[in-house]
Order: structure tokens, then sequence, then C-alpha cells
């Protein structure tokens, strides 16, 4: 849930401002435009949780370090 | 021999990043309130799966094609030049939500937010299938056998039913309903419709079956910012505190009073009955969706002791405070936060209307 529901956040609010900017005519001309949003969506998906995933990575408490 | 215990002292405690979840099975509850639930569950849903498949002049009455860059709803078409349009329902939207939130608090979480809906569809589903609470416990805690596959197969069978349905009918909104239908038997479903269908589907069966409050308590942004849209007059779910306390169990419903007890029976309905597993007793809670089913419990509980309905009922803050009854809620509905958002509200509502009326389409 840490992951996946933030990059879908991120996703619908990155598909909405490249696609403000870009017609997915001008992206691919023999696809559909939901084919293109749909494509944009799932690669702007995986960014957000490739992102939130090394974040949590990354803040992951470390179990086995020696004491200090 | 004895094992022998070397006791460790931890060096630094580990702070955990996130709760546990602790499953929440909620007892099932009858009343007044519940009866509401499904109803809205059902208006709603009736709303969300018929609306694709009405058709007016020849046309399918709510698409929104994006492809074509058009918009049908109801008979209007929109194209990109009709974007102003979008900006005033978004407008609307708002305005209506902070007059709505101010005034009934969260209602709509309780009764008509499809998180809240799908989650009473599916939890009847697995009542109907795998019974009440107490066997569902059982069945739980039960060794793998055929009976319980059966069983279980059976409930998720119906949910991933229901899940793709509900999937289907969303895609049914951007691409013509029947013509999907066909395609999809067909086996000539677009990749783009396929992997929504999937994934609407997918999202319905592990939100309403699996997440449940969760997606409340833990996804939801509206459950987070809700306080600064609420007041004192806002209606809420409160445990009457001065009427109940001190709670106690007893005996003879007819001595408590002499005893020194208040109405609080202490029986634990309320918390029992809670979907997110709170106890209302303790106040406003931020996991507390509105439901009322904490309502429904104690009101049955109220009248099996032969005391007043409404320990915990529907109220207000001041309401609660000054003991003032529903009458003097329905007076403080209109003060200077709804009577701006209303008046602007209105204006907005007329401005959108008038616009339409008058416009030529190209």
């Amino acid at each position: 849930m840490w992951v996946v529901w933030p990059g879908f956040l991120t996703a619908l609010a990155a598909d909405i401002v490249f696609f403000m900017l870009f017609d997915p005519r001008d992206l691919d001309m023999r696809s559909s435009r939901e084919a293109v949003y749909t494509a944009a969506f799932v690669a702007f998906w995986a960014l957000g949780m490739l992102s939130s995933a090394l974040t949590l990575l990354l803040q992951r408490p470390q179990a086995e370090s020696p004491p200090a | 021999m004895g094992r022998r215990v070397i006791p460790i002292e931890a060096t630094a405690e580990e702070v955990a990043l996130h709760e546990v979840r602790r499953a929440i099975d909620a007892h099932a509850v009858h009343g007044r309130f519940a009866k509401w639930r499904w109803t809205m569950a059902f208006a709603t849903q009736v709303a969300f799966y018929g609306l694709p498949w009405l058709t007016i002049n020849g046309r399918q009455a709510v698409l929104f094609d994006v492809d074509a860059r058009e918009f049908d709803l109801l008979g209007f078409v929109f194209r990109p030049q009709d974007f102003v349009y979008l900006a005033v329902l978004l407008s609307v939207a708002a305005l209506a939500f902070f007059l709505f939130t101010a005034i009934a608090g969260r209602l709509w979480c309780g009764y008509a937010c499809p998180q809240s809906v799908y989650t009473e569809i599916f939890r009847r589903i697995e009542r109907t299938i795998e019974g009440d609470r107490l066997a569902r416990v059982r069945l739980d805690a039960a060794p793998m056998s055929l009976d319980k596959l059966v069983v279980k197969a059976l409930k998720h069978a119906a949910w991933l039913t229901v899940a793709l349905w509900t999937g289907y009918t969303f895609v049914g909104y951007f691409t013509p309903i029947r013509d999907l239908g066909m395609r999809t038997i067909t086996g000539q479903i677009a990749p783009w419709e396929a992997s929504w269908l999937l994934f609407y589907a997918l999202a319905t069966y592990g939100n309403a079956g699996w997440l449940r409050e969760q997606v409340c308590t833990s996804m939801c942004p509206y459950a987070r910012f809700q306080r600064v849209m609420f007041d004192r007059d806002t209606l809420i779910i409160a445990y009457d505190a001065t009427r109940g306390e001190p709670r106690g169990g007893r005996s003879q419903p007819v001595d408590a009073r002499t005893n020194g007890l208040g109405d609080c029976v202490d029986c634990g309905i309320c918390v029992q009955v809670c979907p997110t597993g709170i106890d209302i007793r303790k106040g406003l809670q931020y996991e507390c969706v509105g439901c009322a089913a904490c309502i429904d419990g104690c009101n049955r509980v109220m009248d099996i002791m032969g005391y007043r309905r409404g320990l915990i009922r529907y109220t207000t803050g001041n309401a609660l405070a000054a003991r003032d009854g529903a009458a003097a809620v329905w007076r403080r509905v209109l003060r200077p936060r709804t009577a701006l958002y209303g008046a602007l509200l209105l204006t907005m509502v007329a401005v959108a209307i008038a616009s339409l009326a008058m416009r030529h389409p190209l």
C-alpha cells in the first residue's frame, strides 16, 4: 500500500500535466488517444512506485547494525 | 532439561514504520441506519451500473469519448470549446463539497462513498456465503478441508464477478458499452480497454474485499483534511457521555440510577459493530466513517433495557454540550459559513444553467 498508492496518485497528476502539453496523436499516430493515455499512465505509475519503493528501502530500520 | 532463558536488554527500541494491521471482522447490525446504508448502496449502484446503458436519440446518454474529444452527458454534447464548463463543474463540485461537509459531516463516507458501498456489498456477499461472524471465525480457524475450500472459492468467485462487472461498467463510460460487450466476447477488446477493466476490477476486489477500512484510515485524503471543514455545528455521530457515564453492567435496569450509574451498560456492542474498530465513546475520531452502525447497535440495547434511544446519536458538538435536541441542530444549519457557501453555490449553478441554455452548439 505504501508503494502502490502514492505511485498511483503521482501518476494521475503526472499524466494530467503531461497531456496538457502534448496531444497523444503527436506522439503516436497509430494508436487511439486512450491507448496512449493508458500507456503513459502505466509508465508514470511504474516510476512513482519505483520512487516510493526506494524511499521505503532507504527508510528501513537497520536491524543488523551493531550497538553504538 | 528446562530451557535456560537469557534476558537480553534491548539497546534501542526499534520503531516500526507502520502499524501492524489487526483484522477487523465487524458484527452485522440491523436497524434504521443499516437499512439506509443498504438503500443508498442500491441507489448509487443502480445509477452507476445502469447509466452507460441509457440511450438518448440513438447516442449513449453518458459517454466520455476521449479519442473523438466528445463528452455525451444526458443529451448534451461537450467538445473541447466547452472546456470552461469543466472549470464550472469543478467549482460547483468543490463548493457543494464544502457546504455538504460543513453541514452534514461524513454523511458521504457512510452512505455514498464507493469504498463504503462496495464494502457493504462485499460484506453482504461474505455473510450470505460464509455465515455470520461466529461462523466466519470458526471457518477461518478450521484446518483446510474440501468444504472450506468450496465455501472460500465460492465467496471469491462471487466477489470477482461483482468486481469484473464493475470494471466493465467503468470502461463502458469511455467506450460504447454495448460494443465493448461484443468485443469482449469475441476477444477483440483493445489492450487499453482490457487493462482498465482488469485494473478497476482488481481495485474493487482488493479495496472492498481485503483492504476495507484501511482505505479510509490510511489512503483517503478526505479523512485527513475533513477536520478543517468541521465546526461545532457539523453533524457528527457522538456518544452522550453526560447521559451514559458512569458506565457499567447491571442486573436490573431500574436500580441503575440509584446506584449512581449512567445509561451506558458497557456491553461493547458499539465497538463490535464498528467497521474501523474504534470506540465511539472516546469521542470524535478521524477513523469514524460515519456509518452509524454503532447507533443501530446501541439503540437495540437501549430498547432491551427499556431506556430511551439515542445514547449514541447524530448530533453536533454544540447541541451535545448544550443538551439540545434535533430542533436546535436544524436551526443552526444556517450560519455564516453555510450561508456563504450556499450563496456562492447557487450563483455558480444559476450561471452555468443560463449559459448552457443560451449556448449555440457548433
